[in-house]
């Protein structure tokens, strides 16, 4: 037996391993409606009768807890990570809904931008202790190992993105960074050393895609370029276009998952568009979710279409 | 396919083996709009160059697996086995040893190695 074969794939397996269905909303740049839709999708579940957590890991810019209608009074995830309180579970509070709880976001910036192995771990290990259907996670705007690792970890990962060059723009630095992530720690793994220089300089720079930097890996050697073909593979995250205002903004979300399948290598799944409509403006507002107050207006649908698709992805 | 080291005209165009003519009709209208000089689809991801150069092998493609007959032949000349998937061994000294060391340890022990899985939080953006 060739003994390659015995090597088992990391990140996978540990995704195989865990039991909890954990959604982590990110995507780059600021104020394109993560917390936005992270809320009204929680929302939406929970009146599905599923019980879902929300945990703000917008570290430093958290307020899920106004689109909920709640104010900033009570314990923080802050003070899980302080060690103010011995669990996570200690600082998830109910809301005003039915089988929806938040753990609320910090403002202690210094120590909660930069957590380090130990917290992260930590963190990691209590959000599976919820025993919730779902559990999300926003893990807020920029591409920190933070944010990446918990999208990476997450099944799937969402991004929410504007039809805007410059949130486009993000979010591709975004999926690239989680990108040479993935590949970086396939390759530290397997001590493919030659390939590491060249996923930093070359990916990273923009120099060359992820399709022709495993391609000329394919003519060294194809058992890595399987291995790692399939690593990008199994790494799916889904796609939902914000604020649509015409055609061309509906259709948008197609095009960047085949665009992306095609020169970064991995399944971006588009999981819907959500129109520009006044009424997010009014319900946040008056601190209250359009899922609660306007259900049926065409925001209030391309939610819950998003939420019925994202359901179905995880069964 | 990718896996047997050469990508096959069906996933220039990304599309199954097994796709039906409408959905490779589909398949090239979405990857025409998706690649046109003005699409944000493509915004920072591709240049110019490479904008043109993936359009015209999505044509190629497109002219290929849209003619039955042509494609028919396309689809003999690709399903003839490949030898020696793992004739390069460019990696394969570097890299001997780990296969023994990893053995059957199970799958805890090995993410265990994995080096900066949870490493410090600092920012992607300060990297090179």
């Amino acid at each position: 037996m060739n003994p390659k074969q015995t090597r088992s794939n990391p990140v996978v397996s540990e995704r195989q391993n865990r039991t909890r269905t954990i959604w982590a909303v990110g995507g780059g740049k600021g104020g394109t409606g993560k917390s936005f839709v992270t809320a009204n999708l929680a929302l939406c579940l929970s009146k599905k009768n599923k019980e879902v957590t929300l945990i703000d890991a917008d570290l430093g810019g958290a307020n899920l807890h106004t689109f909920l209608g709640m104010r900033k009074s009570d314990l923080d995830i802050g003070d899980f990570l302080t060690k103010k309180v011995p669990t996570l579970k200690d600082v998830a509070v109910p809301t005003q809904y039915n089988k929806l709880r938040l753990v609320k976001g910090s403002d202690h910036l210094l120590f909660t931008a930069n957590l380090n192995y130990f917290k992260k771990l930590k963190l990691l290990r209590h959000i599976k202790t919820f025993d919730s259907d779902v559990i999300i996670i926003d893990i807020g705007t920029g591409s920190t190992y933070n944010s990446i690792d918990f999208f990476l970890l997450s099944n799937p990962g969402i991004l929410v993105v504007n039809p805007e060059p410059t949130s486009i723009e993000n979010a591709y630095y975004f999926l690239k960074s989680c990108i040479i992530r993935l590949l970086k720690l396939y390759i530290d793994h397997y001590q493919i050393q030659d390939l590491i220089k060249k996923v930093t300089e070359q990916i990273n720079d923009n120099s060359r895609s992820v399709y022709s930097f495993l391609s000329e890996v394919i003519s060294q050697d194809k058992y890595y370029a399987d291995l790692l073909f399939r690593a990008l593979k199994k790494f799916r995250p889904g796609l939902i276009i914000n604020k649509a205002r015409d055609e061309k903004d509906f259709v948008l979300g197609e095009s960047i998952s085949n665009v992306v399948q095609k020169i970064l290598v991995i399944n971006l799944d588009y999981l819907g568009a959500i129109p520009f409509n006044e009424v997010v403006h009014k319900s946040v507002k008056n601190l209250t979710p359009v899922m609660d107050k306007y259900p049926e207006s065409d925001v209030g649908k391309a939610i819950l279409s998003i939420a019925s698709r994202l359901t179905e992805k995880k069964s | 396919m990718i896996l047997r080291g050469e990508i096959t005209l069906y996933e220039v165009m990304n599309v199954s083996r097994s796709a039906s003519q409408q959905d490779i009709e589909r398949a090239y209208r979405t990857a025409q709009i998706s690649y046109e000089k003005d699409s944000l689809a493509h915004y920072t991801l591709i240049n110019e160059e490479q904008r043109k150069k993936t359009l015209l092998e999505i044509k190629e493609a497109y002219k290929v697996l849209s003619d039955p007959e042509k494609r028919r032949e396309y689809d003999l000349s690709i399903s003839k086995p490949k030898s020696e998937i793992y004739h390069n061994s460019y990696f394969r000294n570097s890299t001997e040893k780990l296969y023994i060391e990893a053995g059957d340890k199970g799958i805890t022990k090995i993410f265990k190695s994995i080096k900066g899985m949870f490493s410090s939080g600092r920012s992607k953006k300060s990297d090179p």
